[in-house]
């Protein structure tokens, strides 16, 4: 007789206990808790209930191709971190199977005074403690030349330089474009502006630029180890932010290969250094062109390869029918022979 | 010397007594606090930014907490000594299991979790805000250990004398 009464009371209690518990959890997240509370807002939206950004490190330079004698460093970088920060650099020259600690190099930045052909495809690493706890990993790569770099390089974009090849969209139609060398607002001086019609039925407008000058023969001039590139971007109005890609090509034999480093302008201003060192084979990709066989080293870059002429290539995602502008300067490729 | 109380005014005085905490730990925060850095702070400028509570301020709300929730949960608790100590065990590892959230490493790692997680903004949001902006202290968890006790404390000083787990 007295099960249901008591039936109540355990439902009530348990109800009580959960209202509790769930009121205890609110208050330590709702008070931020602990005798610190929370760090000193980094600007007014953090401290408006907007989202905290996560804490994290990045290495700078990620890749690195430096000649023989020359110096070479890396500075490990952290953002949205609290706590004494301590660093211990490593490397390794087994492709990161294995790392050993470099004595005395427990600051944020490496340098390496001149490097040797023995720092070739060392990689680098950080380790980074905050507050004694390992908490970051970052790594770069290092690639070492005895013989200086063949530069191509651009930074006045003269017309009859450059050719431009349109991609057809998802229904065939071709993108319609348009090449401006301008005098000034690059970055500095002269710069190229371009700007895409993203045809209708397509989300995409893409063009391909080759350099005309900027032939490399390794036949003639010695086999490729890496390749450096870079160039500096900005998104122009009428812009949809964010919405540009680009990356290095390289035609050689028939076949377009593009670097698989797509990088995004995302800027109203110019955006420096985009690009990549130490590119390899491995780092592209072929577009467009004969299938690459089995076994076969795509693209080539021995020294019984076919010449290869570099240039770039822009993505613009957007509706159909819009239109996109953005902006190229300081277009440079370097070929490293060992 | 235990006070001669009936299970009816022990429960209403663990209540009351966690009540008396948790207003005690409000007026650290309203006092001494920066007013607006939390969820639950009402960014008013006339508030908060104060010294109140001197030093121990900064580590109260930490002892308080697991002290007074232990003995709310406790107050609501079936009147046995297990399930009310248990109580402060279990606060006592909330608390820390928080504290220790708020390390860089792990906070990153929860942030993760809860990027990629389904659950609502609404509650994600204030979560990872609380470990990537909060910050991990030892005097937290010495505060949190010792509310813990002092929860058990007074669950000690308060039992029915006869009472055991055979009940």
């Amino acid at each position: 007789m007295r099960t249901e009464p008591l039936r109540r009371a355990r439902a009530l209690r348990a109800l009580l206990v959960a209202c509790i518990s769930l009121l205890g959890v609110v208050v330590i997240v709702g008070s931020g808790g602990g005798s610190l509370g929370f760090l000193p807002c980094e600007s007014e939206t953090v401290c408006n209930n907007e989202p905290v950004p996560s804490p994290a490190a990045g290495m700078s330079p990620t890749w690195y191709t430096a000649l023989v004698g020359s110096p070479a460093s890396f500075t490990v970088t952290t953002v949205h971190v609290t706590g004494s920060l301590s660093y211990q650099w490593q490397r390794s020259s087994d492709g990161g199977a294995s790392y050993a600690d470099i004595a005395g190099a427990t600051s944020a930045t490496y340098a390496i005074p001149s490097v040797n052909l023995a720092d070739d495809k060392t990689l680098f690493r950080a380790d980074v403690r905050v507050d004694g706890v390992p908490t970051f990993s970052v790594v770069a790569f290092l690639a070492v030349s005895s013989v200086p770099g063949v530069v191509f390089r651009d930074d006045e974009f003269l017309a009859a330089n450059w050719l431009a090849s349109p991609v057809p969209g998802d229904t065939g139609a071709l993108p319609a474009h348009l090449e401006e060398s301008l005098a000034s607002g690059g970055n500095p001086g002269p710069f190229r502006k371009m700007t895409f019609q993203v045809p209708a039925g397509s989300g995409s407008a893409r063009v391909f630029y080759s350099s005309l000058p900027s032939t490399y023969d390794p036949a003639a001039q010695g086999a490729v180890y890496v390749i450096d590139y870079g160039e500096d971007c900005i998104d122009l109005p009428p812009a949809n932010p964010g919405s540009t890609q680009s990356s290095l090509v390289i035609e050689q034999g028939g076949r377009r290969f593009l670097s698989n480093t797509f990088d995004g302008c995302n800027s109203s201003t110019w955006r420096a250094g985009m690009g990549r060192a130490s590119l390899a084979p491995g780092d592209f990709r072929l577009f467009d062109g004969p299938a690459c066989a089995a076994g076969e080293t795509c693209p080539d870059f021995s020294a019984s390869a076919a010449p290869m002429r570099f240039g770039y290539w822009r993505i613009s995602f957007g509706g159909p029918g819009g239109s996109i502008a953005h902006g190229i300067d300081n277009w440079k490729v370097t070929v490293w022979k060992r | 010397m235990r006070p001669s109380l009936n299970n009816a005014q022990r429960t209403a005085s663990l209540a009351a007594l966690g009540g008396l905490l948790l207003s005690i730990g409000l007026c650290v925060y309203l006092a001494d606090r920066v007013p607006g850095h939390a969820m639950l702070l009402p960014p008013w400028p006339h508030l908060g930014g104060g010294a109140l509570f001197g030093v121990l301020g900064q580590w109260l709300p930490s002892f308080v907490h697991p002290f007074a929730f232990s003995l709310l949960t406790a107050a609501a608790l079936a009147p046995r000594p297990k399930p009310r100590y248990g109580a402060c065990a279990a606060w006592c590892a909330v608390n820390a299991a928080f504290e220790f959230g708020q390390l860089t490493q792990i906070a990153a790692w929860i942030d993760a979790v809860l990027h990629t997680s389904h659950l609502p903004p609404a509650l994600t949001r204030p979560l990872a805000d609380y470990f990537l902006r909060g910050r991990f202290d030892v005097g937290d968890l010495a505060a949190l250990a010792l509310g813990s006790l002092a929860a058990a404390a007074v669950l000690q000083l308060l039992k029915e004398p006869e009472a055991d787990d055979a009940h």
